[in-house]
């Protein structure tokens, strides 16, 4: 930062000797910005520059005449400079003496004279009204640097607005068909491309010359340019396609790296319109899987999801994985996204096993260190599966089981980084609880779930799994009073609860207030149950059964607009705004818990009331409770 | 258009930057650091393009959202810090865009020259011009090696000059860009001569 030194930057900059300006100019470039004060000292040098006065006076002719060539220079550096130092102000004073440098002898000048209008359009707008003629014209200009300057300033402009130079068209075609320099070619071709949103005809009108070039240069710059544009074409005709894809198929069968990247990258564009015509090529593509280069890999793989249908899904996927196993970072995480994206396309339009998919989630669990967004999607994914296909929940309880009972797993999930392995967590839970009746292992798989080290997890996972674990003592204490022929059944049901109760304890003295609400809650139905279990062990199942009844009723999802449709149809009669009740006084909050009071003292009378009642009562308790 | 360029050595040093757009100095240093690590990591056997935006685009937009929502919620009140974080607001905005645009490098020895161009740039073309420029530069300095672009970085500077302005390609053919920068030397000479004769012309009269 040498703003201490911009005033000496303008002195120096008014020096009589070119060497010293030049580094005046230099300095300037890399350090005055639109705020530099200064900089409205220099426009009186810069208009003194422009009008070609040549300092000084030499004392034979030659040397004039060479101040004279040189003073081309002189304005040349100074026109370099403003480019680089551009504000409004300056625009704005200078834009006469630019447009007078246009129509300049020397070529030079009106090269660098038109390249700097791009620079003054960006800081000062209007300057393209007073100009735009004076542009056109230098498409014209027999200098073809000068050409190639005007086409390089069109085509920016024509980026942000593509509208306002369809004019130009017959300018650029003239140039089109009669230049040879290629670097103009590719920015004619660019600019072409960027006005075919404005002027659908032009997509037609372009197609004969392009095909042209494209059948007859050597150059692999300007045949990817025009393969680029003419994949932007509102309709390409099948010879035109055959013959791009053709084109791209060498570029990829290059052993140039570059060239196997762009032509990817041009497959990418023709997929996006003629997918099937691109699958031909998918041996091609799944070879540049393979390559050592992770640019080329992530088009490749672009690619290959998108050409996916029911009949490669599963290979396609197996190649997939097997690089997920072999690479590492962003690379990896990108493969693991799109092999999820490609399966859930459409609503699972392509998978056709879904156990096998459920396989494929539970593999990648085991995969360490997955970003937080994958693994939210990994755990998405399974419970969708898992809620909307009845069939498989089997087998997804079975692997989620496992999944839980893993020690690595909840061992892993105390690293930061696998944070994002709570959110499987979540969901294994979730699905072992809602689906408990598939559980194979109670015991087991209730004492991971309330393991000691659970407590250093987040409190919400916590409060889901000790939920979770409710649902599956319940769905296992109906278990073994089920099979009646089976001798142990006291000795399991003992262990059930002693080992329940037992995990629970720590729990219910945890610092987090949701899990501490929970456990307790539990904590006191599992004693209950407990002693009704020693007083009457018959009535044990019909007690469980009822517990169970607490998360009894099925969930499935809803589709997004059916709440629109219940509150299009309001009821007759049904004013929504009403109050229900007269508006409540301030001390709501102690009615509130008065209610609850009654509630607890009821049930408690009720010991050895009746199974139902007591069940029905403990639902209403625990309804409030949360 | 061209929105920098950078030629920077094997262990991370900055030989020579431009860029044409405002950038901020601290964010500068970031840009260049950055772009080192992604360039440094890449073999010589793969390609010579990178696409930033897929690396470190998201990076900074979400840095992006999160302070924009703290210049948001508080527009009434411009304290002084709150000026310091809306500048840096800014300067970051101006690091996001500069982000979706490409990479493209080419490895000399000892060095890397990077050009991160935007979509209007064609790569090959861009690749061409690289070229064009290490030429230009080993006609200027014969042999040129790193040490000439240390101790004559401002002819670097106006070599390129030459070539890019403005961020926008100037001239692609070698010939008439070495033309231009000797006829530069020439009348260089020339004018340091005409101003030393004019200067003791001075003291005659005195």
């Amino acid at each position: 930062d040498i703003s201490f030194a911009h005033f000496n930057v303008v002195e120096v900059m008014s020096q009589p000797c070119f060497s010293h300006r030049r580094i005046a100019y230099l300095a300037a470039s890399l350090s005055f910005t639109v705020d530099t004060d200064v900089i409205l000292l220099t426009v009186h040098l810069f208009k003194k520059r422009f009008s070609n006065v040549s300092s000084g006076s030499a004392q034979d002719a030659a040397t004039n005449v060479a101040l004279q060539e040189g003073s081309m220079y002189e304005s040349g550096c100074a026109i370099n400079c403003l480019a680089n130092i551009c504000t409004p102000y300056l625009a704005q004073s200078l834009l006469e003496d630019i447009c007078n440098m246009m129509s300049s002898s020397k070529p030079y000048l009106r090269k660098k004279s038109v390249l700097v209008l791009y620079a003054i359009y960006r800081k000062y707008t209007p300057a393209l009204r007073f100009t735009f003629d004076r542009l056109k014209d230098k498409l014209r200009d027999e200098d073809s640097g000068v050409q190639n300057a005007a086409v390089n300033v069109v085509c920016e402009l024509a980026r942000k607005n593509p509208s306002n130079y369809i004019s130009l068209l017959p300018a650029l075609f003239e140039l089109l068909n009669n230049s040879n320099n290629n670097w103009m070619l590719i920015k004619l071709v660019k600019l072409l491309g960027s006005l075919i949103p404005a002027e659908p005809r032009l997509g037609k009108k372009l197609q004969e010359p392009l095909t042209h070039i494209i059948t007859n240069t050597p150059a692999k710059s300007l045949l990817y340019e025009c393969i680029n544009t003419v994949t932007t074409c509102e309709h390409m005709s099948r010879g035109m396609v055959r013959l791009c894809l053709d084109k791209l198929r060498t570029f990829v069968e290059d052993p140039d790296q570059n060239l196997k990247y762009l032509g990817l990258l041009g497959l990418n564009k023709i997929m996006d319109k003629n997918v099937k015509a691109v699958a031909q090529h998918k041996d091609l593509i799944l070879q540049c899987l393979d390559d050592s280069d992770v640019t080329i890999r992530m088009r490749a793989l672009d690619l290959i999801t998108s050409m996916v249908n029911e009949k490669n899904l599963e290979a396609i996927i197996q190649k997939l994985t097997d690089h997920l196993y072999g690479t590492d970072g962003s690379y990896r995480d990108h493969v693991l996204e799109q092999i999820i994206q490609v399966c859930k396309k459409h609503d699972y339009e392509f998978v056709r096993d879904f156990a096998w998919y459920v396989q494929l989630l539970t593999n990648m669990t085991q995969l360490s260190s997955m970003c937080k967004s994958n693994a939210v999607l990994v755990s998405s994914q399974l419970m969708d599966v898992t809620i909307r296909v009845p069939e498989v929940r089997r087998f997804s309880v079975q692997q989620m089981e496992g999944i839980i009972v893993n020690n690595d797993l909840i061992s892993d999930a105390h690293n930061m980084q696998s944070n994002a392995i709570c959110r499987i967590l979540e969901a294994s839970s979730y699905i072992v609880g809602e689906y408990s009746q598939f559980v194979a292992q109670h015991l087991i798989l209730v004492s991971a779930m309330l393991q000691a080290r659970m407590s250093s997890l987040p409190s919400d996972i916590q409060c889901i799994f000790i939920h979770n674990a409710l649902k599956v003592v319940c769905a296992g204490l109906i278990h073994f009073t089920d099979d009646d022929d089976d001798g142990n059944t006291k000795s399991e049901v003992d262990d059930l609860l002693t080992r329940t109760i037992s995990l629970l304890q720590p729990l219910s003295t945890s610092s987090f207030i949701e899990v501490q609400e929970r456990a307790n809650a539990y904590l006191f139905f599992m004693q209950w149950l407990d002693s009704e279990y020693r007083s009457h062990p018959q009535q044990l199942r019909s007690l469980a059964l009822s517990l169970q009844a607490l998360s009894a009723s099925e969930l499935m999802p809803l589709h997004p607009n059916s709440q629109q449709v219940i509150a299009d149809k309001l009821p007759n009669g049904l004013d929504l705004d009403a109050w229900i009740f007269e508006a409540p006084p301030d001390d709501s909050d102690d009615s509130m818990l008065d209610i609850s009071d009654q509630d607890a003292d009821e049930w408690f009378s009720d010991k050895d009331g009746g199974d139902g009642d007591g069940g029905g009562g403990g639902c209403g308790f625990v309804c409030s409770l949360w | 258009m061209i929105k920098g360029i950078l030629i920077v050595n094997n262990h991370g040093k900055i030989r020579m930057s431009r860029f044409y757009t405002r950038i901020d100095q601290r964010k500068q240093q970031q840009i260049i650091r950055d772009v080192f690590s992604i360039v440094s990591k890449r073999s010589d056997a793969v390609c010579n393009f990178v696409e930033l935006s897929r690396t470190f685009v998201s990076k900074y937009r979400e840095n992006l959202e999160v302070k924009q929502s703290l210049i948001d919620t508080d527009d009434a009140k411009t304290t002084d810090k709150n000026e310091t974080m809306i500048r840096k607001i800014k300067a970051d905005r101006e690091l996001a865009e500069f982000f979706d645009s490409k990479l493209i490098y080419r490895h000399y020895a000892t060095l890397f020259f990077i050009f991160l161009v935007d979509q209007s740039e064609s790569e090959l073309g861009i690749l061409d011009l690289i070229q064009v420029f290490v030429e230009a530069l080993d006609q200027r300095f014969e042999n040129v090696c790193e040490l000439d672009i240390v101790f004559h970085f401002d002819e670097v500077n106006h070599i390129l000059d030459e070539i890019v302005m403005g961020g926008m390609v100037l001239e692609t053919n070698l010939n008439q860009v070495m033309n231009c920068v000797y006829g530069m030397k020439k009348y260089e000479k020339l004018s340091k001569s005409v101003a030393k004769k004019s200067v003791t012309k001075l003291k005659s009269h005195v």
